[in-house]
């Protein structure tokens, strides 16, 4: 007997909510089966197997949220997993999985049907003369392989389906949420459900075991909690962010297609939550690493201040009643990451906060001259925030003192410079992070960005992709926000965040002329950091991207 | 241009290049004085005399093992062997010798040779006579394989077969020798003056989107993409279905990407071949397009093909082993259905 743990499936994951068991007790597993998907701060991921058996006991059922560490499962270790009583067909069932050949006698007629597939596909010319009838005809092998029915449907359909109907049924396994094998769906649904409960084929011993409650019959979508969905549907499912649970399937045996999932964004409600405003548009662009910039910020200071009171507020807040024509919204799993890391971060790092102006009047010619030149060839743009996340990266080299993270006891100062970027999606905000960009070109940094962007957006982005992270830029000049303070993005130690170029009178060789100004501010963990290190850090930047050559050299 | 039948189409092809590259030669069965067992040679020993046109004994694995020597000294042979059943004796020759030699023998010697046979049933001539061997040859790495279903592709992937540096099995199908269709370039002062246009060869290793569609893709080769197209276009006239029909034509090296964006369009997929169910080509089609486009499905793959016993002599039986357009229309209504074609279409 084993316990099955919720996996650490990410740097910041503490919990873990199952959103869909994919086995169910009595299901044969075998290691490295996906047993479930759990839903993390970040992504929604498989929970795997370590050990093979049965599964025993589910501890969580679907919707629960469970630390890391926390059992969810137990497998067990028989190989015939006991069927849970009552799931039984009744008939022909025989645990299969366990021994294949003895259990013959007992309904020669299922097994005759099914050996002969095996026979068959063995020496298709040789063993022919058998007259097993028509079920070898059709696509006798494939039976293992189960889609057969609608396939062959081709010639043999026919014969197939004439086949003693129990038999055939009970043979396939046919199971809701195993997807794949639904071959049959096409053809007759109502009559395979019935029979597909009553047992489990050995040659699938890892899939296929699922035994349904008898008499589900049609609407096994979620039933038993499964879901069943085509790859297009779940595929539209994740990028609307519906939950396909939500969402009745019309397709064979319950199954949600796109067709469904097409319905439920049309209808107005169940979209997801959009923070107000701000991913309004532009969502591929890199933004601001804190939710609401502006009042974080501001939040934050006050914060640090008298640390005590944010906790209560926002309790107040939460238990405030809702209104008339309010609508209470549940918590992804991101927003509630972005809750608790944003409140942490203010409550337990005393931020401090530099700005500095920049002249970006180079930098925008210098950017021009890129694009003109090499656009076309790269096939990429290098933007702005390219370019400031490269100086940013350099400065870091420049200045490594702020390349570290407090570790209570001691500092950490790391050897790579890895840049998060701050991206708003319609899922909330996420910091996938370039590796050793104080080393890449801006091209590389250009496509890169890109890259993490759509990612994010299209949530596919993985565990290394937004980990590891060692300084953040956070930029919502696109917004037109002259400047701002962002929240740090533990456990670094410093975010820059960057407001609009803008045309301002400034003093230039002496004389007054119109030029583009650019303001960043430095968010700073005190802790680990004190204001000249800071201030020379934004002295370093100011002076790469003022001379901006230098971020090509 | 020119209405011609593929017969037609492989004749005259291979006396173009006959006439344009002096190491074409043909062997074969019969193919000289008798003309060939289905006349494709029909005139070419008058016109080449029998040093280019060699009627070989009945002795497939010495004669193809001539053709491969033949090849690697500099000749561009173009076998015939009269039944893709016969190649079976000659298969230590295609599959040991002539797809390796180029590898196993630091590339010293490359093997130009073009191996032309029919495949296919419904002719009853029985089960041994009847069969599809298509897998076998495209499963093979160093050879190439394609299996076109047109006039215009029988002319334009023999010649790019003959050109061809590596061997090419060249699949022909009994049931289409008959079949007539548009050759652009056939008869064009270019193509028979010995420079042809760029155009007129077909690419190895690209598939055709014979009609193009939105609802559901239709994937077949050789004989089965005449039957699906013609399914695809009843269907779309008779129910407003939007069926994309594609040829792979070339199983070996196979154009996945063509299939797979077809797929990731239409959401649906109905796989047809006339060859035996398991372990076909279809299989490997299948596996390729849910490789591609699984998060694209809105159903599964259905694949339709022939049943899997030796092909009944009795012409009842046999046709009723063979897969048609009527599998053909089932199989893709029972993928629309199943993926809500029908709600989808129908106002509610």
């Amino acid at each position: 007997m084993a316990e099955v743990t919720m996996p650490r499936l990410s740097d910041t994951m503490e919990e873990g909510t199952i959103a869909t068991w994919l086995k169910k007790p009595g299901d044969a597993v075998s290691r490295g089966d996906v047993l479930a998907q759990i839903e993390t701060d970040k992504a929604t991921m498989d929970l795997t197997a370590f050990e093979a058996g049965t599964l025993q006991e589910i501890l969580a059922p679907e919707g629960t949220t469970v630390q890391i560490g926390k059992p969810v499962a137990r497998i067990g270790s028989g190989k015939s997993a006991p069927q849970p009583s009552g799931t039984e067909g009744g008939q022909p069932s025989k645990a299969r999985g366990a021994e294949p050949s003895e259990t013959d006698r007992a309904e020669p007629s299922t097994r005759a049907a099914e050996q002969v597939p095996e026979e068959d596909g063995g020496q298709p010319s040789a063993g022919e003369g058998e007259q097993p009838s028509g079920t070898d005809r059709g696509g006798p092998s494939t039976r293992g392989a189960e889609q057969p029915s609608g396939t062959d449907a081709g010639q043999t359909s026919g014969r197939e389906r004439d086949q003693p109907s129990g038999t055939e049924g009970s043979q396939t396994p046919k199971t809701p949420g195993a997807e794949q094998p639904s071959g049959m769906d096409g053809d007759q649904p109502s009559e395979i459900s019935r029979a597909e409960s009553s047992r489990t084929d050995g040659s699938q011993a890892s899939k296929s075991p699922e035994v349904e409650p008898s008499g589900g019959g049609q609407s096994s979508a979620a039933a038993n909690g499964k879901v069943r969905a085509s790859p297009m549907a779940r595929h539209i499912a994740a990028e609307h962010g519906l939950d396909l649970s939500d969402i009745h399937g019309s397709g064979p045996q319950g199954r949600v297609i796109r067709a469904d999932v097409e319905a439920a964004l049309g209808a107005p409600a169940g979209q997801d939550a959009l923070a107000p405003g701000q991913q309004a548009q532009e969502t591929s662009k890199p933004q601001p690493q804190d939710a609401q910039p502006g009042q974080e910020g501001s939040q934050a200071q006050t914060q640090a201040a008298q640390p005590g009171q944010e906790g209560s507020k926002a309790q107040t807040q939460a238990a405030q009643p809702a209104q008339d024509g309010d609508e209470r919204i549940a918590l992804s799993q991101m927003r509630r990451t972005i809750a608790r890391r944003m409140a942490e971060s203010t409550r337990t790092v005393p931020h401090f906060f530099l700005t500095t102006v920049v002249d970006a009047t180079e930098l925008g010619a210098l950017r021009k001259q890129i694009n003109d030149q090499t656009a076309e060839a790269n096939g990429v743009k290098v933007s702005f925030n390219d370019l400031i996340v490269k100086g940013a990266a350099l400065a870091v080299r420049k200045v490594p003192e702020v390349n570290v993270s407090f570790a209570e006891d001691s500092l950490i100062r790391h050897s790579h410079v890895n840049v998060g970027i701050a991206v708003a999606t319609d899922r909330g905000l996420i910091v996938p992070v370039l590796r050793d960009a104080d080393l890449k070109s801006l091209g590389a940094i250009a496509k890169e960005t890109r890259d993490l962007a759509d990612k994010a957006n299209n949530g596919k982005l993985q565990p290394p992709d937004y980990s590891g992270g060692t300084f953040t830029v956070s930029n919502l000049g696109m917004f037109g926000v002259e400047q701002f303070q962002a929240v740090i993005n533990p456990p670094e130690s410093a975010i820059l965040a960057v407001g609009a170029i803008s045309k301002e009178p400034a003093e230039y060789h002496g004389e007054i002329a119109l030029r583009d100004r650019l303001r960043l501010t430095l968010s700073v963990d005190h802790r680990a950091l004190d204001g000249a290190v800071g201030a020379r850090y934004l002295q370093a930047l100011k002076a790469l991207l003022e001379k901006p050559m230098l971020l090509l050299v | 241009m020119a209405v011609i039948t593929y017969r037609q189409a492989l004749h005259d092809t291979l006396a173009e290049e006959m006439r344009r590259d002096q190491s074409v030669v043909l062997m074969g069965e019969e193919i000289g004085q008798f003309e060939g067992s289905y006349k494709i040679t029909a005139g070419l020993l008058k016109e080449f005399g029998p040093e280019r046109v060699i009627d070989t004994p009945i002795a497939e694995e010495g004669f193809v093992g001539a053709a491969i020597g033949a090849a690697m000294l500099g000749l561009r042979p173009v076998v015939e062997i009269m039944t893709v059943n016969f190649s079976l004796l000659a298969l230590d020759q295609i599959v040991n010798h002539a797809a390796k030699i180029h590898y196993m023998f630091g590339g010293q010697a490359r093997v130009p040779m073009v191996l032309r046979t029919p495949e296919g049933g419904g002719q009853q001539l029985a089960a041994t006579h009847s069969q599809n061997f298509s897998s076998w040859y495209a499963y093979i790495p160093g050879l190439k394989v394609v299996a076109p279903s047109t006039p215009a592709d029988a002319r334009g992937l023999l010649k790019s077969a003959i050109r061809d540096d590596d061997p090419v099995i060249f699949l022909e199908n009994l049931a289409l020798y008959n079949t007539k269709g548009d050759v652009p370039a056939m008869g064009s002062e270019a193509s028979s003056n010995g420079h042809a246009p760029a155009d007129d060869t077909v690419q190895i290793g690209t598939a055709a989107v014979m009609k193009e569609g939105t609802d559901l893709t239709l994937v077949a080769y050789s004989r089965m993409s005449v039957v699906a197209l013609e399914v695809a276009r009843r269907l779309e006239q008779d129910q407003g279905i939007s069926i994309e029909v594609i040829d792979v034509r070339s199983l070996r090296p196979l154009d996945r990407q063509t299939l797979i964006e077809s797929v990731r369009k239409t959401s649906r997929c109905v796989v047809v071949e006339e060859d035996w169910y398991s372990y076909g080509v279809g299989a490997e089609l299948v596996a390729s397009i849910q490789e591609g486009a699984f998060d694209y499905l809105d159903a599964p793959i259905r694949r339709v093909a022939q049943a899997e016993i030796p092909l009944p002599y009795a012409k009842v039986m046999e046709q009723a082993a063979l897969p048609k357009a009527a599998n053909l229309v089932e199989a893709i209504k029972h993928t629309l259905e199943a993926s809500g074609y029908r709600s989808r279409r129908t106002p509610a």
